[in-house]
């Protein structure tokens, strides 16, 4: 099924950051992230992004979520609020992304079901395939 | 008490730059730990608003300050520096004006010891 490749590139950093620079990219490809085109992970902007991840890698655009009024690419903030904005030492500032979406034919999801059913384990899998206590860890 | 922790926790409005339809300045989010349990719940009574897209921007701190918030003076000489917590500031993830319509909001979240609570 086609989907879609979620780039966020780093827009600016406005102040400090200890992980990302302007041009720095984050790239999605469900179901995750892609490390060979992904610069640095901050796990609490990942989080911040969550919400816009599986709408954004199936299709909705950034214009009807909100994310851009009148362009193509949307734009999204990291959580830490801007220097001058709260009392001084309790921020370093904020990271601006661009988000951008590129339509691809087969996404990673895709490839494994593909590698499932090659397999003839099935998708669903088949019951045979099951493993025991699928409840317990 | 035993459980979770024993502060409840507070996300406050701190500031809105630019439009947000959903709140306004001192607006609250309040999130209680459970008695005796390990569990925490948001307070719906005295939470003024709830905005799904404020959930991930803050979930990496919740559980720190639902034990570790706002020791006192005492209290903070045993602690180590990273867990005595004093208030966090975090913003909304939406950009506002000129890329977006709406955006932003700027939140303080803080720990507030449930002896200094009332109906809880």
């Amino acid at each position: 099924m086609p989907g879609y490749k979620v780039v966020l590139e780093c827009a600016s950093v406005k102040g400090f950051c200890p992980f990302y620079k302007k041009g720095d990219k984050i790239t999605f490809v469900e179901p995750g992230i892609v490390m060979e085109e992904t610069d640095a992970i901050c796990y609490a902007f990942i989080l911040n992004f969550g919400p816009w991840y599986r709408p954004l890698v199936r299709g909705i655009t950034p214009k009807e979520l909100g994310l851009t009024k009148n362009e193509e690419e949307g734009y999204i903030a990291c959580h830490a609020p801007p220097l001058g904005e709260v009392p001084e030492g309790a921020a370093h500032g904020t990271v601006f992304f661009k988000i951008k979406q590129i339509p691809i034919e087969e996404t990673i999801e895709d490839k494994w079901v593909k590698d499932l059913l090659e397999k003839g384990v099935g998708f669903p899998p088949k019951r045979e395939f099951w493993p025991e206590d699928t409840e317990k860890p | 008490m035993e459980g979770l922790g024993r502060n409840r926790v507070v996300l406050e409005v701190y500031k809105i730059k630019g439009r947000c339809p959903i709140y306004k300045e001192g607006d609250k989010l309040v999130i209680d730990p459970l008695p005796n349990e390990e569990v925490s719940i948001v307070n719906l009574k005295e939470t003024d608003a709830l905005c799904p897209r404020i959930f991930g921007t803050a979930l990496t701190s919740y559980f720190m300050y639902f034990e570790h918030a706002k020791p006192g003076p005492d209290e903070a000489e045993k602690m180590a520096w990273q867990k005595a917590l004093g208030p966090a500031y975090f913003r909304c993830p939406e950009v506002g004006e000129p890329h977006s319509r709406n955006g932003y909001v700027i939140f303080k979240m803080y720990g507030v010891p449930l002896e200094e609570t009332e109906n809880v």
